[in-house]
């Protein structure tokens, strides 16, 4: 007996550690401010966003301490994860929870104001919601948003969000999210800093910190340290149920493997080998754990070892369901390791929200099948450029490659091979007697005969470094008097990234472009309230191969009489403006130029 | 009767015995657990104990260069006067901030906060304390310059990190630690372990 009771001593002794939260009790005094990082920042970049805003708060305020904490949002499947969530608001609750069960032990004082910067702005919200829903009094709580993705900010708070910031007009044109609309504009951004931007620091914190810090500072001498009903600490946490854990399980999982993929593509070329080595083992060459990866936190699929078959039909009804834009071709070059830029494996293809063009109208950019294979090695490509005949869009179409494209069609060309660094501009043609709408080339530098290896940066603006490239379209009465419909510029097909190129058409009341134009668009946050601005995003075309930006948005691209699609004033003199957004892209065009085609209609 | 008895006594005794076995199981299992919590343990009081003195600040102590081979060797490289410093990054503070005793005391703490990020983190709990440490370390430079004076902090921060991170296995191993990433406080208190107010500059 005595030899059993031992026993037991020894082994109530080697019990698992349980560790219980500790929790402080809720001062009155002092604020807390919890920050929530937003989408795609670097993870040290997360942390250090917390660190420059209590730095410009000040640690105290009214005479009472602020402490500011990160409210870490994490980025589940390397990144796109966030997007993902973006579009499956059903993704909130196991990170709502998650950080909402870290910060319970830290919170200490009844005062409390989130700030949500981005996506964290969603957060910020349904954190308020949660505490609001959990007995904690309106008068002790409030929200404050920096460039938000969400499209109100609970409790009433106030919220910035910079008229050209990128992301934010991403996210309201491409998803049905409908953030808040641009409140302010940026002027005195340090010149190294990219005038679009959407950095919590690069952009807000420098460009309107004053604004920020005030505006912080309104709200939080609005707050009253009013009791809630939670029995213990600040506030009544979450319960960690059964699906939590599932969740959290299942993340642990997915996540590292998404992050290994997405370092590999980061890291391009050098990464392929990584890439492959991580899908060879962790992945264990299936489509299913692809499709796992994505979708992951539905619990739709667990990561097995079915059939080739099996997997394949796993994938498909991830990939339908998700919306990632890989195909299963995509899934197998990865899997053999012959694909590089894997990342965007787990890219959303977001839905636009603008209307499909009109079926059977070319419209300066080729229509893509709906299946795609996966690019053929660059060197066996682009050796030939074949052009339409004539300026005028014709129905037929031609293939730059060498093999065969039967379904494709072609983006329309000039008949010219122009290699000038000038803009070749072609007048429409005779009047057509027909009431069919008539397209034609405005301007156009078609030669996409060089990829621009890296990346397109390297070609066209000779360095590494500028985003952007501004090229002359000369006056505006060069350029035909017709509509301005899009532009058109060649990717490098072999590269998977998908975010949208800026492209914008810059109008000069001089020919040296100093004076910006007075009357030539509708100033809308859309263009910064510019008059002189018509700017939209060039979105891919299925095969990848190519970019097209319309104008014909009847919101966005207004004339300055509200007219809409705009066209060229012929006093006027234009640029045109090509900027990669950030994101390295390799793209064609002659050795001096990009490849580009502006298309107008008459 | 009795053999009903005998009975339900082996079964019990069996119940007993499997649930004695499956406890063992468990135990084991959660051995190496508890290893790490302990291994955890002490890298939290290794990092809470590293603290920055002011014969480091004033250079009372100051290494010689570096072998730059030797140094990039490793994540930690070299760290021959063990002030938890490496050796080029405490060099090239001093060469930077000569006549400064106060910038230097923060970008000294920064950079050591920054070394035990990328040579101590293993999990959330160490994760955790070395971002303490670092915020700590940030906010001191923050006390170097005016908080209208953005720039200049972000300036003094990022040539710290860009010379603590030199080198793409130093930048992994940060990558690494914040694998652990979560929520914490900022300390609002003790900035920094140096009073910058009896230091010159």
């Amino acid at each position: 007996m005595k030899r059993g009771i031992f026993v037991l001593g020894i082994l109530f002794a080697l019990l698992p550690n349980l560790a219980f939260a500790q929790v402080s009790s809720c001062s009155q005094t002092g604020y807390t401010v919890i920050f929530v990082n937003g989408i795609f920042n670097t993870l040290p970049e997360a942390r250090k966003n917390s660190d420059i805003l209590q730095y410009k708060l000040g640690r105290s305020y009214n005479s009472q301490p602020v402490t500011v904490q990160l409210g870490y949002n994490q980025s589940h499947i390397g990144g796109a994860g966030d997007l993902f969530e973006s579009y499956f608001p059903s993704w909130d609750s196991y990170d709502l929870n998650t950080i909402l069960l870290d910060i319970y032990p830290k919170v200490t004082t009844r005062k409390l104001l989130v700030v949500g910067h981005s996506q964290g702005g969603m957060y910020a919200n349904k954190l308020y919601e949660y505490l609001i829903g959990h007995g904690e009094p309106k008068t002790a709580l409030g929200v404050y948003a920096v460039g938000t993705a969400d499209s109100y900010v609970a409790g009433g708070g106030k919220y910035l969000t910079y008229n050209l910031d990128p992301v934010i007009n991403k996210v309201r044109y491409l998803t049905d999210l409908n953030p808040l609309p641009g409140n302010i504009d940026l002027v005195d951004l340090s010149p190294d800093v990219p005038v679009e931007g959407h950095s919590f620091i690069d952009q807000y914190l420098a460009g309107a910190g004053d604004r920020i810090v005030s505006d912080i500072q309104g709200e939080l001498s609005a707050l009253k340290p009013d009791a809630g009903t939670s029995a213990e600490g600040c506030f009544t946490p979450p319960t960690i149920d059964g699906a939590y854990k599932v969740e959290q399980a299942i993340l642990a999982v997915a996540d590292p493997t998404a992050s290994t993929i997405r370092d590999g593509a980061v890291a391009g070329y050098q990464g392929t080998k990584t890439v492959a080595i991580a899908v060879g083992t962790s992945m264990q060459k299936s489509y299913s754990s692809v499709a796992s990866a994505i979708g992951s936190i539905k619990n739709l699929f667990s990561v097995n070892l079915g059939t080739k078959e099996q997997d394949e039909a796993t994938f498909q009804v991830a990939k339908a369901l998700y919306g990632s834009s890989l195909d299963t071709a995509d899934i197998q070059a990865i899997i053999d390791g012959k694909d590089l830029g894997s990342a965007v494996m787990l890219a959303t293809k977001p839905v636009l929200k603008k209307e499909e063009k009109a079926p059977g109208l070319v419209l300066g950019a080729h229509t893509d099948t709906a299946s795609s294979s996966l690019p053929s090695p660059i060197k066996t490509k682009k050796k030939g450029t074949a052009f339409h005949g004539g300026t005028l869009i014709a129905s037929e179409s031609l293939s730059v490659s060498e093999e065969p494209a039967p379904e494709e069609e072609i983006p329309p060309m000039p008949q010219e091979t122009a290699s000038s660094t000038e803009a070749t501009s072609t007048p429409p043609a005779e009047e057509a007697t027909s009431t069919e709408p008539v397209f034609y080339v405005m301007a156009s530098q078609s030669d996409e005969s060089n990829l621009c290896a890296p990346n397109w940066r390297a070609c066209y603006t000779g360095s590494d470094a500028p985003a952007q490239t501004r090229i002359d379209l000369g006056q505006g009465s060069g350029l035909g008097g017709g509509k301005i419909i899009s532009l058109t510029i060649a990717k490098d097909e072999n590269s998977l990234f998908k975010y949208p190129w800026v492209i914008t058409i810059e109008c000069w009341v001089d020919i040296a472009h100093t004076q910006p134009c007075p009357d030539w668009t509708a100033p809308s946050s859309w263009n910064g309230q510019q008059t002189s601005v018509l700017a939209e995003f060039a979105m891919p075309t299925p095969s990848d191969r190519y970019w097209t930006a319309y104008f014909t948005d009847s919101v966005h691209d207004r004339a300055f009489d509200g007219s809409s699609p705009a066209t060229f004033n012929p006093n006027y003199y234009y640029t045109l403006l090509i900027n990669d957004d950030g994101w390295h892209f390799g793209a064609y065009g002659s050795a001096t130029e990009p490849y580009w085609v502006l298309t107008g209609q008459k | 009767m009795k053999t009903f008895l005998i009975k339900v006594g082996k079964i019990a005794a069996w119940t007993f015995g499997v649930l004695v076995v499956l406890f063992i199981a468990l135990v084991i299992y959660r051995i190496p657990a508890v290893g790490q919590k302990e291994k955890a343990a002490e890298a939290v009081t290794r990092i809470h104990a590293a603290e920055l003195t002011l014969d480091t600040v004033m250079g009372n102590r100051l290494p010689l260069p570096p072998n730059e081979e030797e140094n990039n060797a490793t994540v930690a490289g070299i760290d021959n006067n063990g002030n938890g410093i490496r050796d080029d990054v405490e060099l090239a503070i001093f060469a930077k901030y000569p006549n400064s005793a106060k910038i230097r005391a923060a970008e000294l703490q920064y950079a050591l906060a920054l070394q035990l990020m990328i040579t101590e983190v293993f999990d959330k709990e160490t994760w955790i304390a070395a971002a303490e440490m670092l915020s700590r370390g940030d906010a001191c430079i923050g006390l170097t310059v005016p908080n209208t004076d953005l720039t200049t902090y972000l300036k003094r921060s990022k040539e710290v990190e860009d010379t603590v991170l030199n080198i793409s296995i130093r930048k992994n191993a940060e990558d690494e630690a914040y694998n652990f990433i979560t929520s914490y406080g900022l300390p609002n208190t003790d900035l920094c372990d140096v009073d910058l107010n009896t230091l010159s500059g």
